[in-house]
């Protein structure tokens, strides 16, 4: 395998300074008479029988390929000192109208060259010259290589443009129609189509009209004129082709085929041909819509009967009625819901929604009544909307006095407790003080019996009879009360007897309580 | 080149190869119109194609591509931000190696532009490269704006004004400017 990639390898290194197959020898000279002009540093380039840098670059190429001064691919690109890569024209052309301090620069980075340029690597020539063109000859629309496009357009293009071979003719000759030592300008005629007809056998004629493919033929038929690619899908059509278009309005003129431009021109009738067209599709329209029109109005009409049927057979001796006796407005409204809605219903049943919307514009006698009726609708929905309000103020009233009675009510029964509460206590204060009183009286009574006992027999025995005479006293005073304290009550303090004979008061205020709350409940 | 050399070998004697004389010795000058065409329609395209914010040109109207209106928006933080500021190109025949005549046609307040819109920069001038292009010409006038070069003045109020008063010259700047219509 390597060996057979080896002969390979070499068989292509071999063939590669010589791509065209022109004598070896004559190449390898010139080949090397090149090489020894760029060795000097301005090495010349061959001369272009093209002018490559106006070429339609077909395709975008990278940017970093372009000459910063003639903006296309390099063309024999060279490399400076400073690295910069242009044109070898370009440069050369740069350094002509440069003066003399900028002529050793670079025209990029301004850097100060002391040598001349050398010539690009192959790999950017190559890069370069891959760029697709178009073939520069007019009618040639091949796109190949720009190091081709000069082989092909100078070589090849059957497009190009060559001198007639005779030297006294100074006419061109397309490649393909060249004739070696051959001038064919005198016996034949180039034809735009790119034929050359031999002239003097008639077929010059021929070709303009059958064959060449730019001026067309010409149908028998209907004499027009068409392309001849254009000819195998023609449909000719004589009679609309040649007849004028105010035919039907009225033309009664007759004419060949060929003067129908002319009267096209000179008719009246086939210049208004197209208004007249217009105002005809216009007449139509309007009587389709006059026909719809007319159904429309039918049955508007019939709604219209029947909704004065309707009213005058129900509603309206009542709306005459309710006229005559405002007084009894809750009668009409019993009236009016009972039987209105139903002579509605029966409206809608009869007139489409879309219908009822004109019928005010028919009839005035429906008209005013209709109205009438609407109006008292009307009124009917508002009383009762209103009655329907005063209902909902009243039941919120209501509620509104059911909860102030009520809060009323618990602030009452507060009140009272807090009253009962102090009456309690002052009873007690009142009775607590009795006893104080009653005390105090008792002691005096028994002071006064101890001064009548003293006065009558003057006994020192007389404390006996105050511990027996106190027991009675007290017995009086508490009226069936608790007696069980009553040793305390007699030697003990004021405020302390109010206090410990509280409980023995608890039945009275007891009774008293439940008292009241009898009668609050009352 | 091994296209050419085959030519020689292969080209017929004579008549023809008398024109391809003829031809060449016409060539340069023909060429040189239309490479200037050239060049200028790849310039429009790169400008079309991939356009630069703040940085406008087409060719007028007229049909001649050697004559064009470019547009610079004011760059920011400059006295001239968001102002649009129009100019002229004219392209000389032997375009790109001798620079193109740029003036603002805007009325500009600016250090290095007196009041008939003419510039003073060196790669207008002296400096001029070949590897110039339109686009590269806009971009430095655009940084122009920004950075005056008050060395070289040809409105000398301006670069006094723009060392020693800032706010004056803004001032100047706003009040010169006015848009004009094409």
């Amino acid at each position: 395998m390597q060996p057979h990639f080896d002969a390979l390898f070499a068989e292509s290194v071999r063939s590669s300074p010589s791509l065209s197959p022109s004598s070896s020898s004559s190449s390898l000279s010139t080949h090397g008479a090149t090489q020894a002009a760029t060795q000097g540093g301005n090495y010349d380039e061959p001369p272009s029988k093209i002018d490559l840098r106006a070429l339609d670059y077909v395709t975008d190429y990278d940017s970093h390929l372009m000459c910063p001064i003639c903006h296309v691919p390099f063309l024999h690109p060279v490399v400076l000192e400073c690295d910069h890569t242009f044109c070898n024209s370009c440069l050369k052309e740069y350094r002509e109208g440069a003066s003399s301090g900028a002529r050793s620069r670079c025209p990029t980075c301004r850097a100060v060259l002391s040598s001349g340029p050398r010539k690009a690597s192959r790999l950017i020539v190559n890069m370069c010259n891959e760029t697709k063109v178009r073939c520069p000859n007019d009618d040639c629309q091949e796109v190949l290589p720009r190091g081709c496009v000069e082989h092909h357009a100078t070589k090849e293009c059957p497009h190009e443009r060559l001198r007639c071979p005779d030297p006294k003719c100074d006419k061109l000759v397309k490649r393909r129609n060249h004739v070696p030592a051959q001038c064919i300008h005198i016996s034949h005629i180039e034809c735009d189509c790119g034929a050359v007809i031999e002239l003097g056998k008639g077929e010059w004629l021929r070709h303009k009209d059958e064959d060449c493919p730019n001026t067309g033929v010409k149908c028998e038929e209907c004499g027009q004129r068409i392309s001849a690619s254009d000819y195998p899908g023609h449909i000719c059509n004589p009679d609309d082709d040649h007849s004028c278009p105010g035919k039907q309005y009225g033309c009664t003129d007759d004419f060949s085929p060929e003067d129908s431009e002319a009267h096209l021109k000179s008719c009246p009738l086939a210049r208004l041909a197209p208004h007249l067209q217009k105002q005809s599709q216009l007449l139509q329209s309007l009587q389709e819509q006059l026909i719809m029109v007319k159904v429309r109005n039918e049955v508007l009409e019939n709604g219209f009967e029947k909704i004065h049927d309707v009213l005058n057979d129900r509603v309206l001796p009542y709306v005459s009625h309710s006229d005559h006796s405002p007084a009894e407005a809750s009668d009409i409204e019993e009236i009016e819901r009972d039987h209105i809605p139903s002579a509605l219903s029966q409206r809608d049943l009869l007139m489409p929604a879309h219908l009822g919307d004109l019928t005010p514009s028919a009839d005035p006698d429906s008209l005013s009544i209709s109205q009438t009726q609407q109006h008292l609708l009307a009124l009917h929905e508002s009383l009762r909307g209103n009655v329907s309000n005063i209902e909902n103020n009243i039941s919120t009233l209501t509620n509104t006095i059911s909860d102030l009675d009520a809060r009323t009510s618990m602030q009452i029964m507060n009140e009272t407790l807090r009253i009962k509460e102090d009456l309690a206590h002052t009873s007690a204060a009142l009775f607590s003080t009795r006893a104080q009183v009653q005390w105090l009286m008792n002691r005096e009574r028994v002071g006064q019996q101890q001064q009548a006992m003293g006065i009558r027999g003057r006994a020192p025995s007389a404390q006996p009879p105050v511990s027996n005479q106190a027991p009675s006293a007290r017995s009086s005073v508490s009226e069936g009360g608790d007696s069980s304290g009553q040793g305390q009550s007699l030697e003990g303090q004021p405020s302390a007897s109010i206090l410990g004979s509280s409980p023995s008061f608890r039945p009275q205020i007891r009774r008293q309580s439940g008292g009241s709350q009898e009668r609050v409940k009352l | 080149m091994d296209f050419a050399l085959e030519d020689t070998q292969n080209a017929a004697p004579g008549l023809p190869s008398m024109a391809e004389q003829q031809k060449l010795a016409v060539a340069p000058r023909k060429a040189d119109t239309q490479s200037v065409t050239k060049r200028l329609q790849s310039e429009l395209m790169t400008l079309m194609m991939s356009p630069t914010p703040g940085i406008s040109a087409f060719p007028d109207a007229d049909g001649n591509l050697l004559h064009w209106t470019a547009t610079i928006v004011g760059p920011k933080d400059t006295p001239y931000a968001d102002l649009n500021l129009k100019l002229s190109f004219e392209f000389p025949g032997n375009y790109p190696y001798t620079a193109p005549t740029v003036q603002f046609k805007t009325p500009i307040y600016h250090p290095n532009i007196d009041f008939s819109g003419r510039i003073c920069l060196d790669i207008l001038k002296d400096k001029w490269s070949a590897v110039y292009n339109v686009q590269t010409v806009l971009l430095s006038l655009q940084s122009l704006l920004g950075e005056p070069n008050n060395a070289s003045p040809l409105n000398n109020e301006a670069a006094q004004l723009h060392q020693n008063d800032p706010e004056e010259y803004q001032r100047k700047v706003l009040a010169r400017h006015q848009d004009i219509d094409d």
